[in-house]
């Protein structure tokens, strides 16, 4: 703590300066001779990463294909205190599939990124990824689609994010 | 001889009169119920809930899921309630260890081969298995084996989808179509764990969407509300078909603005349990993106948006000429007519021509009738309280009576079968100065020579009685909400017309 009370007290005002200006100044040698680690961070060239249990911006998994997870149950448009997910559910091709979105939005302004979502997907569909910078200026930046959601160029440059919860897998598993 | 002395049998003791009401205890419950009724029935109707699937009122009975065992005091072992009897003073229980046992198997045995695909099933929800898992399941499969996989999104026509891997046998939709419609369309093939549900061909008869309301799985949904909407989304309303004159109460689900299907409501006087597929797509203009909610004019051929004050202004001088259609209510009937007291203005009534059914009938004996007009009963009595001829000479003359410095309001049904008809009936008054449409539809192609075209509520819109075709009153609620500005109606037109 530079800022110590004590120092005043025991050493006056004048010392207590010299000694104060004392740390700084050691501190600013150390740092730029890199002998310690700096607190700071130059912001938008170097960046902060959190842990994968961060909740920021939401990821729609991929099956190995390359086709969405998501069977849109609205599981997680359910249990969304926000309101923020919309989903509009069709026929998928491939009767084993048979229903997969063909619209899936998330409204991220409205978002509280509390991860109810998260939990209530059934096939680990939707993830929260530690990705905290979101920035825009019209709203409609702030609609985030299919594209956006699953193959962003920050998730594994553009290829996604595959979830190993896989069908087969889920029949392994007890239930 | 002497004459052998025959005494002269006793006379037979007077017949037992029968109870009207019984009592019996279930899990020491009493209950009332008639003598020789239906057990389970009994139980369900006093608000008992006892686990069933192939159980239906409206149907016969079948006893094949096995769920709704009971016990009986002297009767050795259990015995499913809904192929017993009421009978006095017997007491049932289906709270006992081993009933809860058999019941838990049951069900086990019934998820066997069950894909358990409920994100995916528009049935989740309102599933009978998803409902009784929760209360009987046994959480923990003891099956090695693999399931047994049938065909799945089969479309077996008439708007129904079968997916024969969730089913459970009930076998609800065999007795369906064998004994209401009696068209022998559905069967189960094969046999042990490979049997499934199936069509002879595909669905033809006209009542194939009740299938998807008795189907207590997802093994039968419907092809029109798939995957629109998860059914927790949903709010029901209650209220009257406006399809034909039958008057089958129905409820309507509605998610926030938009009305997603169309089902039956148990109705002893009107339509039982089932109602007819024409009436399940009866909502669908409601909501419609083209439908009319603002006042339009006509500017040469392309109709904008007009002003209330504006369009009163240029009608309020013309002689005015009304036609109103048969689908109102009675209470908009009656204070439409209260409005016009002492005006001097022409009404009739365009009723909707006979639309035959498929084989050329008026009725095919259970609900469908070919008379399509909701509430024709309520105009004609309203028209006759009201001193007006409701009859089809009326409205002939009123049409061919039409003058260049008239104006003539058309009401248009809000569910149109033949559009042909109303279309020379538009083409008639084309002699009047104004022609004016109100409509709660969208706007037809035939519409274009209107003047003006203002909207009406919905029957989904309104609170009101109308009258079948028995002359039963039937009630419709107003869903709680709204579409567009379309609030107006047809007492209110008539308000602006003849008001200050």
């Amino acid at each position: 703590m530079l800022l110590n009370k004590d120092l005043y007290k025991h050493h006056g005002y004048l010392k207590g300066l010299y000694l104060a200006l004392k740390i700084t100044i050691i501190t600013m040698f150390k740092n730029i001779l890199g002998l310690e680690k700096r607190m700071t961070l130059n912001y938008p060239e170097e960046k902060y990463f959190y842990s994968d249990r961060f909740k920021g911006k939401h990821v729609l998994t991929l099956k190995e294909d390359g086709s969405l997870r998501c069977t849109s149950c609205m599981l997680c448009a359910t249990a969304c205190p926000a309101d923020c997910i919309h989903i509009i559910a069709a026929d998928h091709e491939d009767k084993e599939v048979e229903k997969a979105p063909v619209a899936f939005e998330i409204e991220l302004l409205r978002c509280v990124f509390c991860g109810m979502c998260e939990e209530a997907c059934p096939v680990d569909a939707i993830r929260l990824t530690n990705e905290y910078t979101m920035s825009g200026f019209a709203e409609r930046d702030w609609l985030i689609g299919i594209p956006e959601l699953s193959q962003r160029s920050t998730l594994n440059n553009g290829k996604g994010i595959i979830s190993t919860v896989d069908d087969h897998d889920r029949l392994k598993i007890k239930l | 001889m002497s004459e052998v002395k025959t005494t002269p049998p006793p006379p037979p003791a007077a017949p037992p009169v029968p109870k009207e009401k019984v009592k019996f205890l279930w899990n020491d419950k009493e209950i009332e119920a008639k003598p020789g009724s239906n057990l389970l029935k009994a139980a369900l109707d006093n608000k008992i809930e006892v686990a069933h699937y192939c159980y239906h009122p409206g149907l016969s009975i079948a006893g094949v899921c096995r769920m709704c065992m009971v016990e009986q005091e002297g009767v050795p072992r259990p015995f499913p309630a809904c192929n017993a009897v009421v009978t006095e003073g017997i007491k049932v229980r289906n709270d006992t260890a081993q009933i809860k046992a058999a019941v838990e198997w049951t069900l086990q045995l019934h998820l066997v081969n069950h894909p358990l695909d409920c994100p995916i099933c528009d049935q989740a929800g309102e599933c009978g298995l998803q409902d009784y898992y929760m209360k009987h399941g046994v959480y923990d499969s003891s099956m090695i084996d693999k399931k047994v996989h049938k065909d799945k999104v089969q479309d077996i026509g008439r708007n129904v989808m079968l997916d024969a891997e969730r089913c459970i046998l009930c076998s609800r939709c065999v007795r369906f179509t064998d004994e209401v419609t009696v068209t022998h369309e559905m069967g189960i093939v094969n046999r042990g764990d490979h049997s499934e549900i199936t069509t002879n061909d595909s669905l033809k008869n006209y009542y194939a969407q009740n299938l998807v309301d008795i189907c207590p799985v997802g093994a039968l949904t419907s092809k029109d509300f798939r995957f629109k909407q998860r059914v927790w989304f949903l709010d029901d309303v209650d209220t009257t078909c406006i399809g034909c004159e039958t008057g089958c109460s129905v409820k309507v689900s509605f998610n926030k603005n938009d009305a997603y299907r169309v089902k039956p409501v148990f109705d002893a006087a009107v339509n039982g349990y089932w109602m007819c597929d024409d009436g399940r797509s009866v909502y669908k203009h409601v909501g419609r993106a083209d439908r009319l909610v603002t006042f339009m004019e006509n500017r040469t051929g392309l109709f904008l948006p007009a002003i209330e004050k504006e369009v009163v202004g240029k009608l309020k001088e013309k002689k005015k000429n009304f036609i109103l259609s048969t689908d109102l209510t009675n209470e908009e009937y009656a204070a439409f007519f209260s409005r016009l007291k002492g005006e001097s203005v022409n009404v009739a009534l365009y009723s909707l021509p006979e639309h035959k059914l498929e084989d050329g009938r008026d009725f095919d004996g259970l609900l469908r009738r070919s008379n399509k007009n909701a509430n024709l009963k309520g105009a004609e009595a309203a028209f006759k309280k009201a001193g007006f001829d409701a009859s089809e000479a009326a409205l002939q003359t009123l049409v061919n009576n039409l003058k260049a410095d008239d104006a003539i309001f058309i009401v248009m049904p809000e569910v149109v079968y033949n559009e042909d008809h109303l279309e020379t009936l538009v083409k008639k008054v084309k002699n009047a100065g104004s022609k004016v449409a109100l409509t709660s539809n969208e706007a037809f192609y035939f519409m274009k020579d209107f003047d003006y075209l203002l909207p009406l509520p919905t029957f989904l819109e309104k609170t009101g009685t109308m009258l079948n075709f028995k002359g039963l009153e039937r009630k419709l609620n107003r869903a709680k909400n709204t579409w567009g500005e379309a609030s107006k109606t047809v007492a209110s037109y008539a308000e602006l017309m003849f008001g200050e």
